[in-house]
């Protein structure tokens, strides 16, 4: 009859399963307070992961590797045209520009960079390269040797530079951005100066990709005719400030309106190219940050080295557990390492790019002083620490829910582990059954008063020997 | 709209509830058979016995009990037919299923099991009488009397005597005006989780009651056939005990045994469904606190503390749970109507008194609160 009962609260209501004896009972709240402990540590592990556990030194460290590579950045970044690590990677860049002619089968002269530049530019001709382009370019959007490279969007080592470059080689077109507006002019046919090279499409668009790029490699280290007076030359744009031709150019595409935002940023970003500030100069501004990054991640190692062996003892020591605790890659002590260095880089570089602005009475001058490498590494930073934050927060709460539930289950737990033993008297039954059947009453009697013992019979009321039984059915009269 | 989280716990604990009250009427059938048998081995013993003298008194305390437990059914059964008769009750119970609605003489023997008899012959919750009946009726009727159509008041007596039961009765009154009382989804959230986590201990608490019902049934058919056998023997005895052999005296002697651990299994109270924090938690408590505080306020607040530990136990609050559940109390009349505590007396200072009561009681039982 209970079976049957419990069978149809079990089909019925599909919510519990009433276990149908205490044993299973037992198992049952074992099984899921293992399961809250596992979920405990999980989350125990998932918050000791997500804090840093940072001293003053690290964070000291932090700091000082900022600064000494805020120095550096302006010291030797300072602005296009008066950097040393500016010029330095110009010569890289053209470096690899001949490299790059080369393995494309330059076979010029070797260390001619005019050479390598009209090698490539030949190789790789596309259909949207005017300089100044006459009178209607010039006229029509202002376009002059020193803008064309960002202005012209097929121009931009973007995903947005990507696509106008495909489409102007498929249409014969050129596609400008030009004071807020996308600027689409079409180029009289010319089978000799340029055709895309391809059968079908997917081959077409294979060359016009190659073009794309290889044309962006022969215009990185500046023209031919600059190259050839020595000079610097216009590279192709960053691909940050880039981007905010993109912006323009999609919101032009897609009939919204281009705000003043947009424009300002856009137009400094023209500005500053102008100035020199090109994909270059960028990575020359990647320098310090990178140095900063690689310090900083040293500074974290080498502490933890030393405090590895200083504190494991010798046969406790092994690979894996040495690399767990001097992994430079991944944890939230030294990414919190990291954002205290880049912000203490970045609170450098932007005062610095501030008090020279002030004293220029220049808003150009701050931009091409800033170094948006470093910023954009420090926002990552952040981003990152908000993150872990907002994921600590989930994680302790879930934590703290986990523990007021185990203990409503240790509670119960508990209580069935006390009701197991108020009701684990199948053994004195047994033998009372065993010795009943084999006539041995005297040793059955004996069990019967410890039965009623266990069951909580007060002992004074429980029969316990022959006299008991006497006193009890002869009221004393034991005759 | 009630969120998941608190809708499956609700859900859990108003099954468990419905699973506890048909467990408990099976168990009033059970419960009968057995004390109808134990009664009749009495009557043996009785015969054989003749007129007992003072020394045989002391022996049949089982009897005592035994007789309070049955009285204890016979006033739950006449209370119960009452209240049907006066306040049209039938309809009212007639979502708790057949078993409770139509068999109050059985259902009323497991509530007695259920409330159990001390050894001194009382209610075991030392709350006997119409107060003890009161609760048992409540309770029998479930939420739908609770919720005003019985004509019962609610109250910390209730509460304390009814367990775990009783809370999941008022909670589930209180629950649907917890929405309209926040906007802020925080305090809502906050909210939400303590009644989720009180829901999940009182369905952990009937679960296990639910158990060892199921256990305690097992035992008492066990028993009533192995009783029923020794009665067909004690009848071949004879009544002349010095005529006996020594062997049957010894069976005696063992059947004597065996009918008092039968009768506990009628008079001790099922665990599960007594309340949490008990009288003597509380009068532990003032006798501490009295050393370092005021106890006149505890005593004077005797009731409502009770009534609170009981809620709360092993709930642990955070501070900023704590306050806005004091807020949320504060602007639900019915909650407060129905623990029995008036706005004026419902202050932070009781609050922290009930946490301190609570935290005595964790630290008597040896239990490190999380």
């Amino acid at each position: 009859m209970v079976q049957s009962f419990v069978l149809e609260m079990t089909e019925e209501e599909g919510l519990f399963t009433f276990p149908d004896s205490l044993c299973d009972a037992l198992e049952d709240a074992k099984q899921q307070s293992a399961k809250r402990e596992k979920e405990l540590s999980d989350a125990e592990e998932l918050i000791c992961s997500l804090t840093p556990e940072c001293d003053k030194i690290d964070y000291f460290l932090a700091a000082g590797s900022g600064v000494l590579c805020g120095i550096i950045d302006i010291f030797l970044v300072g602005k296009p045209g008066n950097s040393p690590f500016g010029t330095l990677s110009d010569q890289w860049a053209a470096k690899q520009t001949i490299r790059f002619a080369k393995r494309c089968g330059y076979r010029g002269k070797t260390d001619s960079l005019p050479g390598a530049i009209q090698f490539l530019e030949k190789k790789f001709k596309v259909n949207y390269d005017q300089t100044s382009g006459g009178p209607a370019f010039r006229d029509v959007l202002n376009l002059t040797a020193k803008n064309h490279h960002y202005k012209s969007l097929g121009h931009n080592p973007t995903a947005l530079g990507l696509f106008f470059s495909v489409l102007d080689q498929f249409t014969g077109s050129s596609h400008f951005v030009s004071d807020g507006a996308l600027v689409s002019l079409k180029i009289p046919a010319d089978p000799d100066s340029f055709q895309l090279q391809g059968t079908t499409v997917p081959q077409k668009l294979f060359y016009g990709f190659l073009n794309w790029f290889g044309h962006l490699i022969s215009d990185r280290s500046g023209s031919y005719i600059s190259a050839s007076n020595g000079s610097r030359g216009m590279g192709i744009p960053s691909p940050i400030w880039a981007f905010s031709n993109g912006v323009v150019a999609l919101k032009n595409k897609l009939n919204l309106p281009v705000n003043r935002l947009n424009l300002a940023v856009r137009e400094i970003g023209e500005k500053l190219f102008e100035e020199g500030y090109d994909n270059r100069f960028q990575t020359a501004q990647a320098i310090p940050v990178f140095i900063n990054e690689l310090l900083t991640r040293f500074f974290y190692t080498f502490r933890r080295i030393l405090r590895y062996f200083s504190e494991t003892p010798a046969e406790e020591r092994s690979f894996s557990a040495f690399y767990q605790a001097c992994n430079p890659f991944t944890g939230a002590s030294v990414k919190r390492m990291l954002t205290v260095a880049h912000g203490s880089f970045c609170l450098l570089d932007v005062g610095d790019a501030a008090v020279r602005a002030a004293a220029h009475g220049n808003g150009v001058e701050f931009f091409l002083r800033l170094n948006l490498v470093g910023v954009g590494r420090f926002t990552i930073s952040l981003c990152g620490e908000i993150s872990r934050k907002i994921h600590c927060h989930s994680a302790r709460e879930s934590r703290a829910a986990i523990r007021k539930n185990r203990r409503i289950l240790e509670q119960y737990l508990a209580a069935l582990e006390e009701l197991a033993e108020w009701y684990n008297d199948r053994e004195l039954a047994e033998s009372i059954r065993h010795f009943k059947a084999c006539g041995l009453y005297r040793e059955m009697f004996l069990k019967t008063a410890e039965l009623s013992l266990k069951r909580g019979v007060a002992p004074e009321k429980v029969l316990q020997s022959k006299a008991d039984i006497d006193r009890y059915f002869k009221g004393g009269n034991q005759s | 709209m009630k969120s998941n989280a608190l809708k499956e716990a609700v859900k859990k604990s108003e099954v468990a509830l419905r699973a506890t009250q048909q467990l408990t009427a099976q168990m009033g059938e059970v419960s009968h058979r057995l004390y109808q048998v134990v009664s009749k081995m009495e009557l043996a013993f009785e015969a054989i016995r003749g007129i007992p003298d003072e020394q045989t008194i002391e022996y049949k305390n089982a009897k005592v009990q035994r007789m309070k437990w049955h009285e204890q059914a016979v006033e739950i059964e006449r209370s119960f037919d009452h209240a049907k008769v006066k306040q049209g009750f039938g309809a009212a119970v007639a979502g708790l299923g057949v078993a409770v609605a139509t068999a109050a003489p059985s259902v009323a023997m497991g509530i007695a099991t259920t409330f159990g008899v001390a050894s001194t012959g009382t209610a075991i919750s030392a709350l006997s009488g119409a107060a003890a009946t009161n609760a048992a009726l409540a309770w029998l009727g479930g939420g739908a009397l609770a919720a005003g159509g019985g004509g019962i008041a609610l109250g910390s007596t209730f509460l304390t005597l009814s367990g775990p039961v009783g809370w999941t009765i008022v909670g589930l009154t209180l629950i649907p005006t917890l929405f309209s009382l926040f906007k802020g989804s925080k305090e809502k959230k906050e909210i939400e989780g303590i009644y989720s986590r009180i829901s999940e201990r009182d369905t952990s608490t009937l679960k296990l009651a639910c158990t060892e019902i199921k256990e305690r049934m097992k035992k008492m058919d066990d028993e009533t056939a192995l009783l029923n056998q020794d009665l067909g023997k004690i009848e071949t005895f004879g009544i002349d005990y010095n005529q006996m052999s020594e062997d049957q005296q010894y069976q005696l002697g063992s059947f004597v045994n065996l009918m008092s651990a039968a009768t506990q299994l009628l008079v001790t109270p099922i665990r599960g469904l007594q309340p949490l924090y008990s009288e003597n938690d509380f009068y532990d408590f003032v006798l501490a606190y009295g050393k370092t505080s005021d106890p006149d306020y505890c005593r004077n607040h005797k009731e409502t503390i009770l009534s609170l530990c009981n809620l709360l136990y092993h709930i642990d609050l955070s501070d900023t749970e704590q306050k806005t559940w004091h807020k949320y109390l504060r602007k639900n009349k019915k909650a407060l109507a129905s623990l029995g505590i008036s706005k004026e007396e419902f202050t932070p200072r009781l609050l922290s008194t009930v946490q301190e009561a609570l935290s005595f009681a964790y630290r008597k039982r040896t239990v490190t609160p999380a």
